[in-house]
């Protein structure tokens, strides 16, 4: 939620710490800042309100409540001056739907003719809302002030009077931005004698906007059904600041000082309005303070740091909190507006938050020196992962998301990540594919992977094994069976498998019920390494082969030394000497080069150019390209 | 080229230096599957339905009509997802610890794939994985969580300098709430959640939260991997790159 600076000051005498400072302030104790902007002569803090506090502190009133806690500064209590109750016409008000409105106030205000003082305007702009009318502005201003959302019914277009009911099946509603929806008994509307006003607490509609022309209003305040709200919102993808505020479940006692302030900002712009008779239907629970029992002694052991009783009274006073002792057992009594508090640990943690998280030391628990059970599959995969990468295969990952498969996803990122992959084929036979085509990278004309994963057929989840080979093809089926030998010797279960085109899939969850129960971990350690990462080319590459006569006497590493200087920094792998032989006094030898570079994509012509250069050094040095 | 060995995958590496280093304190390893229900998902660890804490974790929901979002018997709730978190793993292992008539201390900790329903970037996937930890004891602190992390974290990055702070947070499976930040190389890192496991979860696995209590953490694997070796792209984890893989040796 946006935070203006200056809003904020306006609940203390005192001067508030620099904008930056409270930020950084903020962060620790409270919640996240995501931004401090500069919004004319205002700072605007973003504050990331968390869902818990969403109850009271999406607000600047409830953001003051929390820095008055931490800081010690006197937050200021407000008591606005209001017009004396006149007449205007009758306002009916029908809650019929009382199980999703808990309560509901309204009034009618008659005769307004004022305009929005430029505060009002500063303020809005700060947290970035437009001012629109001195209406709107006016629930708007209540509504970021203390967390009450508001709604205004132009009352000379309201036919009757207001029912709070669920929508019947069939009904419309054109919203304020004109959009149509059509209702059912699952929403829940602000309706007059025609049909729906409004969607309760989310947003109004067009019928009974308020205009630039509106003098006579109906204003509504009201404390709704959380669950409900939050429902209808979703369903109608309208995640409005009203519907955010509601499905927070405020307290109660907001819909009382929500009405009354707003009331008293348009009286204090305009002291003309006659404000009428308050209607308060209320079915809330009569306000009763939690009470919450908790010992000094818990709270220093659950946060684990060294705090006296004192420090905790105070902490908790500092909050709006009181305390009834008796010896050592304390009932805590926090502010009704407080409904996030429920549990001893609840009061726990705004006492570790307020004392300082900084304050919590670092100790390692007793240790045990019971024997450590794994888990036969994890176990197992492990064995298989060693046995494998002995082997010469590397583990790779691909997605668990495929094109094809059983189990469908709701809301798919992708049409080829509709599914849940059913087996691991799909990517792994692509992942395959590619790194056979990267092949020269790795000065290796044979590719041997595997892959253990999670997959969901319709028989249910299960865990995969894939391993796979490209490389020549008579060597495809002997290599594969000689990893599927390797685990059936080690693992001391056969594995039947069947090989599609150098890939072979296996359930791992069968065979590790096979396995005996691990004695103890015998899985291999890392040499932990500090490696760093080498960011590779994602251009594509060209590999050249060259073969050349020397004489008997000449080494290979003499030749590749030529090779190399010649070929550049583009020359990413090689010279690889991949045959050589002797025929008639003269040596030959053959080497492959990979040219790459890391920010274009070579043309053939460059690489030409480059091996026109090696050409003329070799024949410089009396050596013969065959 | 015979005889050459093949290379694991960082992720793996990872979850076995993990395992090493909690070893050591005790913890063994737990796991669970990936495609959940509602209810271990969500409800059990108290995130109810309807609930404004359900927007932390942008859900991928499985197109199932049959299941539906009909209750079954016991009041759980039927409706699958793949998981958002390893923290159903917290569950499901104190249910079936409980059920063999053992009781705490626990000590796990739960690696595995996680799914979030997000766009995805160089520093966001759809995919990726959590590791999680969990401790249920009779005297569980705060400055317990701290030092665990703390020593973890030295530990995974070999460097004794590394710091922890916390960060006050919200979770609604725990309570109190602490973000976890290391400070390593002179910068503070956001790393993952943590707190005191909160009574209902222990409620809802049958522990009398008068008797025990406990701390639980959540990192990101892939954070901490990308970290550790300079990864700058989470993509290129699950690409099956070998360009990537073959960098790190067994």
């Amino acid at each position: 939620m946006k935070i203006s600076y200056n809003w904020l000051q306006n609940y203390f005498e005192e001067k508030l710490p620099e904008p930056n400072v409270l930020a950084d302030l903020i962060t620790f104790f409270f919640a996240e800042v995501e931004s401090v902007e500069t919004v004319g002569k205002d700072m605007v803090l973003d504050i990331k309100v968390l869902p818990d506090r969403a109850c009271y502190a999406l607000s600047h009133r409830g953001v003051a409540y929390e820095i008055a806690a931490k800081t010690g500064l006197k937050q200021k209590v407000f008591a606005w001056p209001q017009p004396e109750v006149a007449k205007t016409r009758e306002l009916k008000i029908v809650v019929e739907a009382s199980d999703l409105c808990n309560r509901y106030m309204a009034r009618v205000i008659e005769d307004i003719h004022a305009q929005s003082p430029s505060w009002t305007r500063d303020h809005l702009e700060a947290v970035g809302q437009k001012s629109i009318s001195p209406i709107v502005d006016g629930t708007n201003l209540v509504m970021f002030d203390v967390g009450q959302p508001l709604h205004a019914f132009d009352a000379d277009k309201v036919v009757g009077g207001l029912t709070i009911r669920r929508a019947k099946k069939g009904e419309k509603i054109t919203t304020l931005d004109n959009r149509n929806f059509e209702l059912d008994p699952e929403v829940l509307v602000i309706a007059d004698d025609e049909g729906p006003l409004a969607l309760a607490g989310i947003k109004g509609g067009k019928k009974a906007e308020v205009t630039s022309e509106t003098v006579n209003i109906i204003i509504e305040s009201a404390n709704f059904n959380a669950a409900n709200i939050r429902r209808t919102s979703e369903r109608f993808g309208l995640k409005t600041d009203g519907a955010k505020r509601h499905e927070n479940k405020i307290s109660p006692e907001w819909t009382e000082v929500g009405l009354n302030d707003f009331t008293a900002y348009l009286f204090e712009i305009d002291k003309n309005i006659r404000a009428g008779q308050i209607i308060d239907i209320d079915h809330s629970d009569v306000l009763q303070n939690v009470r919450i029992a908790v010992r000094p002694r818990w709270i220093r052991e659950k946060l684990g740091m060294e705090i006296s009783e004192k420090e905790i009274e105070s902490i908790l006073n500092s909050l709006q909190m009181h305390i009834e002792k008796e010896d050592d057992q304390w009932t805590v009594v926090p502010p009704t507006f407080r409904v996030d508090l429920k549990t001893p640990e609840d009061i726990i943690e705004d006492i570790g938050r307020i004392a300082g998280y900084e304050k919590i030391p670092a100790t390692l628990p007793p240790l045990s020196n019971e024997a450590l059970e794994y888990p036969k599959a994890f176990y197992c995969e492990w064995k298989i992962r060693t046995l494998l990468s002995q082997a010469g295969f590397s583990e790779i990952m691909t997605s668990s998301f495929s094109a094809s498969g059983d189990i469908a996803i709701a809301k798919p990122l992708a049409s080829d990540k509709k599914y849940a992959r059913s087996s691991l084929h799909e990517n792994f036979s692509k992942a395959l594919k590619m790194n056979a085509l990267n092949a020269p990278l790795f000065e290796t004309d044979e590719i041997k992977i595997f892959e253990i994963g999670r997959v969901f057929p319709q028989s249910g989840e299960k865990t995969h094994l894939a391993i796979g080979y490209a490389g020549p093809k008579k060597k495809v089926a002997e290599k594969i069976n000689e990893a599927l030998s390797i685990l059936s010797e080690k693992l001391g279960v056969h594995m039947p498998a069947e090989n599609n085109e150098g890939i072979v899939e296996i359930n791992l969850d069968r065979l590790s019920e096979k396995l005996p129960k691990p004695a103890a971990w015998d899985i291999p350690s890392s040499d932990r390494v500090d490696k760093k990462f080498e960011p590779f080319s994602l251009y594509p590459f060209i590999v050249r082969d060259i073969a050349l006569f020397v004489s008997e006497d000449i080494t290979p590493e003499s030749v590749t030394a030529v090779l190399k200087k010649e070929g550049t920094d583009l020359m990413v792998k090689g010279p690889t000497l991949f045959d050589q032989f002797v025929k008639e006094g003269k040596k030959s030898l053959a080497f492959r080069m990979v040219f790459q570079s890391n920010e274009r994509t070579l043309s053939d012509e460059e690489v030409n150019a480059i091996m026109e250069k090696i050409y003329s050094a070799i024949s410089e040095k009396g050596w013969i390209v065959r | 080229m015979a005889g050459k060995k093949g290379h694991i995958h960082p992720i793996s590496r990872a979850v076995e230096d993990i395992r090493a280093i909690f070893a050591e304190l005790g913890f063994t390893v737990a796991v669970g599957p990936e495609l959940e229900t509602e209810w271990y998902n969500f409800d059990a660890l108290n995130i109810p339905q309807d609930h404004p804490a359900r927007d932390m974790q942008d859900t991928f929901w499985i197109k199932n009509p049959k299941s539906g979002s009909k209750k079954q018997e016991e009041g759980k709730w039927e409706r699958i997802l793949l998981r958002t978190h390893t923290s159903p793993v917290q569950i499901r292992y104190m249910e079936e610890r409980l059920k063999k008539g053992i009781q705490p201390p626990y000590r796990i900790i739960v690696p595995g794939k996680i799914f979030r329903n997000e766009a995805t970037d160089a520093t966001h996937e759809a995919q990726f994985f959590q590791v999680e930890g969990l401790y249920i004891d009779k005297e569980v602190t705060m400055a317990h969580l701290k030092g665990t992390l703390l020593h973890f974290l030295k530990k995974f990055f070999q460097d004794d300098a590394i710091e922890v702070r916390f960060r006050t947070s919200y979770f609604p499976f725990t309570e109190p709430s602490a973000e976890v930040d290391m400070m390593w190389k002179g910068k503070w890192l956001e790393m993952g959640g943590s707190g005191l496991v909160h009574p209902q979860v222990l409620k809802n696995v049958g522990l009398n939260p008068g008797e025990y209590l406990g701390f639980a953490f959540g990192m990101g694997l892939d954070r901490l991997v990308m970290l550790k070796y300079g990864i700058p792209d989470i993509r290129m984890l699950y690409s099956g790159d070998l360009r990537l893989v073959n960098q790190f040796s067994l």
